[in-house]
């Protein structure tokens, strides 16, 4: 617990220090001037705003399409399974506690257990 | 010779797009993922959203737990346990064991001996999870079928919280729930909560706002049966069954939504073995995925699917070009070329990433803290995930995608993976 804390708080103080440097340096080095720093705001002012008008177009999609009224009625489960094979449920598989599914001849039957 | 190739190649207009693309791409997902993440928040996480969820007991959806198991006896009874206390009128929990050599379905059998509502179903043959679910949906008869790993832990309100949305909107076609990790032994599980908080949960508020979900957690997703029957449930050739099924739901028009307040607690890999298996699955489940159903994504009637086929592709190009391009200084710094076009380390659009970086994992473990205070002390190893982590990610996207393809395309079927056991 201790040597977790101790662990977390050097890994922390290290991560600070190398941004600070990081940023130190950046700054330093002359790549930031009164120029970068505008665009850079007008390009997350831009961002932001465009991804908020996206919202609004998508949910406006949603508002309009409204509640789906009814969901889709498939049916029972098709007669084969995704690969392909045959699937047999034995009558009182979907009542039984424990039951088990063998594979015989490409056949999956599903049956409970003790049954034959 | 080839200091004059080098100096070509730099002043080329593709070097200078890939290298504006490295640089803005991932500023601006940053900046989209905060900010409609904090939409999401005002929106859907207000106190006053609590009455959605105030559904009387008559109106909510019969359930089937389903939980399907390979070789699980480590964590099987812990997980079983949580479901005997869940908070829900009505549910059945069913586990569908895939021919475990273990004790898998012992444990399942003295849980089913317990409590009526719990039953077992054994594989005799191993074919992976998709066919286990596949197969496990025969002896389904509920509305809603709630997948649960076999290693998670169920929180008891969260089947209220997802049945919630099946009850009040029949557009939806699955909820999937907030994964938190347990298992916080070392540094790389402290990042995965970060990651989880600030990548996972994070974008998936995002995307839910956007209207589409990338991805959904397989750990815990909960599905109307009726929309699972409508898409022909699970894929066995996927990697990722769970980005898969989300796909198809969506581009059959139901709903996929994230629901913060339904919590699972789940076990990651905690060794760095283990976390490149698990990431490599699910990279290449995403290039499955997009190389299947991408080009479609992109007619008209499935223009609310643009935002998340744009991003997951963009990743996966940027993480290319990403590797592409340090190969390509790397091979000039060898040769003793001029490498005058590539930006010095660190410069002020580097530090700029970081800083964006770092602002999304402060936002995203902030957001997550409401449900889990102790994620807030994550972020003290925050400052090694745009460092490390996401060096890695991105490594292991390059080194998933196109062995995935592959895979896909000669229909291999996917088998089971648990990496936090190897």
């Amino acid at each position: 617990m201790v040597r977790g804390t101790v662990a977390r708080l050097l890994v922390f103080v290290l991560g600070v220090v190398l941004f600070v440097i990081g940023w130190w340096r950046a700054a330093t080095s002359g790549d930031i001037d009164l120029w970068f720093i505008a665009w850079l705001a007008l390009g997350v002012v831009a961002t932001v705003l465009v991804t908020l008008v996206w919202i609004r177009w998508n949910r406006r999609i949603y508002r309009r399409k409204g509640p789906r009224r009814a969901t889709a009625d498939p049916g029972p489960l098709p007669a084969r399974d995704q690969l392909g094979r045959p699937v047999i449920v034995v009558a009182g598989s979907l009542e039984a506690h424990a039951t088990r599914l063998t594979l015989v001849d490409d056949v999956v039957e599903i049956c409970p257990d003790g049954a034959q | 010779m080839i200091d004059s190739i080098a100096l070509a190649v730099q002043s080329s207009w593709i070097f200078l797009a890939v290298m504006a693309f490295l640089a803005l791409y991932p500023l601006v997902t940053s900046l989209v993922w905060i900010s409609t993440a904090v939409v999401f928040r005002l929106i859907r996480e207000g106190d006053d959203d609590e009455a959605f969820y105030e559904v009387s007991d008559a109106e909510l959806p019969s359930v089937t737990i389903l939980v399907p198991a390979f070789n699980e006896s480590r964590h099987l009874d812990t997980s079983l346990e949580a479901l005997h206390d869940l908070d829900y009128p009505e549910f059945r929990v069913l586990v569908v064991d895939d021919a475990s050599s273990d004790d898998t379905t012992a444990i399942a059998d003295r849980h089913v001996a317990r409590d009526p509502r719990f039953r077992r179903l054994r594989k005799e043959v191993n074919e992976g999870k998709s066919m286990a679910m596949n197969h496990g949906m025969r002896l389904v008869d509920t509305e809603v079928v709630v997948v649960v790993d076999a290693d998670s832990a169920l929180d008891r309100r969260a089947l209220r919280y997802i049945c919630a949305h099946f009850a009040r909107l029949a557009r939806v076609g699955c909820v999937t729930g907030n994964p938190r990790v347990v298992n916080r032994e070392n540094l790389l599980t402290e990042l995965q909560v970060v990651e989880f908080s600030s990548i996972v949960s994070l974008l998936r508020r995002a995307q839910h706002v956007w209207g589409r979900i990338l991805a959904i957690s397989g750990v815990i997703s909960a599905f109307r049966v009726s929309a699972l029957k409508d898409v022909d449930m699970f894929d066995p050739y996927r990697l990722t069954e769970d980005i898969d099924v989300a796909w198809k739901l969506q581009m059959r028009f139901y709903d996929v939504r994230y629901e913060p307040r339904a919590l699972v607690g789940m076990t990651v890999p905690s060794t760095l073995g283990g976390l490149w298996r698990q990431r490599v699955r699910w990279a290449g489940g995403l290039a499955q995925v997009l190389a299947a159903h991408g080009s479609r994504a992109w007619r008209w009637r499935y223009r609310r699917q643009w935002g998340v086929v744009t991003e997951a592709a963009l990743s996966v190009l940027w993480a290319h070009l990403f590797l592409l391009f340090v190969a390509f200084w790397a091979l000039l710094v060898v040769l003793d070329a001029p490498t005058g076009a590539f930006p010095a380390i660190p410069n002020a659009w580097g530090m700029l990433l970081a800083t964006a970086a770092l602002l999304q994992l402060t936002v995203g473990v902030l957001l997550d803290m409401r449900y889990e205070r102790r994620a807030g002390w994550a972020l003290a190893v925050a400052p090694l995930y745009p460092l490390l982590y996401w060096m890695l990610m991105t490594v292991v996207t390059v080194r998933a995608t196109i062995p995935a393809l592959i895979a896909a395309a000669l229909g291999r079927q996917a088998r089971w993976s648990t990496p936090r056991e190897a």
